[in-house]
């Protein structure tokens, strides 16, 4: 979802700065000033999950479902095709949201982890899960219902009757969902464990 | 058009290896990480939306009207996946323009690199000149192509978008390139400037 991709991106980025911050705290107090390697090797895994992850599923999801991917907020995404250059920028414009949230996400952490203000840094992204969480369920039934914008706003002599639900696996939906969310799940899982296990070294080492 | 993506892909990773030479001829792990990001981050950024425009706004032309299957890719799991194929068509072209670039310089073949990035920019007008035909008609799918019922390139809306994503992508390229010289230039100057003091301390 457009409402999740987006915050998900600046969460998973924040995320690995706490998961990783004994390390890079370490590394940065010994190039006191200048970024250390470690927080290029953090913005390139941020950019890497945000561009390679979190961007290809959300944009497979609102090639294929747009009305569902974005809870039917806009009818603009369901009319991308020749319908001029404005609709055609949404999904850029999304890509280039969810890179940017990535990357806002770590610069953010980064500063935070050095000035000594990392007590905001978990907070911070938990707030952002919550009130991405309010936002989806604010919006019960939409994500639980799968047709077009219409449909959904009961408009153009299209019912709400007429949507499907998303267990039914109506125009392959589910399958498509369930593989998204299992490629998600995987990368997060290579992500966290790649940071650890480089945690756990160091502390060995130290 | 997906049959220039991919060489223009490359030459933004080779333009961006050449703009940072000095710091992937060096030793610093930090500019290598530094310069590896940056191509990352501005292939994400700057190419990899400039096909997603094309190829949902403008499918069939998007593919060279080489199939019709793409003209309606909603409800389908199988045609939807074609997604993940475009990242991967556009990121890593850039990112393998870096790795190869970065090899010719760390090698001594500077030169090579500046051939590449060439060749590709030629190689670019080369497909263009010999798929004109697709290239400067535009139709919205593929039947409508064979049935020769299309527009000019050159007509809005069309012209609109190519213009908007065009500077953006070549105009986000130019400031990327000379933004990294500058970079260098700096810890360049900052590095001459110590040199300097260590040899005369009161200059």
């Amino acid at each position: 979802m457009v409402q999740i991709d987006i915050p998900a991106a600046f969460v998973v980025s924040m995320f690995s700065i706490d998961l990783g911050r004994k390390l890079i705290k370490r590394e940065a107090e010994k190039r006191s000033g200048a970024k250390p390697a470690i927080y290029y090797r953090y913005l390139f895994r941020s950019i890497f999950f945000a561009g390679f992850v979190i961007a290809p599923a959300g944009i497979y999801l609102l090639a294929g479902w747009p009305g569902w991917e974005q809870i039917y907020w806009c009818r603009r995404f369901e009319e991308l095709i020749h319908t001029g250059w404005v609709n055609a920028l949404l999904p850029a414009f999304f890509i280039m949201a969810i890179v940017l949230a990535g990357y806002c996400g770590h610069v953010l952490g980064y500063r935070w982890l050095v000035s000594g203000k990392v007590k905001y840094l978990r907070p911070t992204y938990i707030v952002v899960l919550i009130m991405v969480t309010i936002v989806v369920l604010l919006n019960y039934p939409s994500f639980l219902l799968v047709g077009t914008y219409d449909q959904y706003h009961n408009l153009n002599g299209q019912t709400r009757e007429a949507m499907a639900e998303v267990w039914s696996n109506p125009y392959g939906f589910s399958v498509a969902w369930v593989g998204v969310m299992i490629y998600f799940i995987v990368a997060l899982a290579y992500l966290v464990l790649k940071i650890r296990k480089e945690n756990q070294s160091y502390i060995g080492k130290s | 058009m997906l049959a220039i993506d991919v060489p223009i892909a490359l030459l933004a990773g080779l333009a961006l290896v050449e703009s940072g030479r000095n710091m992937l001829k060096g030793n610093d792990p930090n500019q290598h990480h530094f310069m590896r990001s940056i191509v990352l981050l501005f292939a994400v950024f700057f190419i990899t939306p400039v096909p997603f425009y094309f190829f949902l706004g403008w499918p069939a032309w998007e593919v060279n009207f080489l199939w019709r299957w793409q003209d309606n890719i909603h409800d389908s799991p199988i045609k939807a996946a074609v997604s993940f194929a475009i990242f991967l068509f556009t990121v890593g072209p850039a990112y393998i323009g870096f790795l190869v670039g970065k090899y010719w310089l760390r090698k001594e073949q500077d030169v090579l690199v500046k051939i590449g990035y060439i060749f590709m920019a030629a190689l670019v007008g080369v497909i263009v000149y010999a798929t004109r035909d697709i290239t400067f008609n535009i139709a919205s799918t593929y039947e409508k192509f064979q049935a020769k019922e299309f527009y000019s390139f050159w007509s809005p809306p069309f012209f609109t978008g190519w213009l908007l994503v065009t500077i953006y992508f070549w105009g986000a390229l130019f400031i990327c390139y000379f933004w990294i010289r500058k970079k260098i230039n700096n810890i360049e100057g900052k590095c001459e400037f110590f040199k300097v003091c260590a040899v005369n301390p009161l200059s």
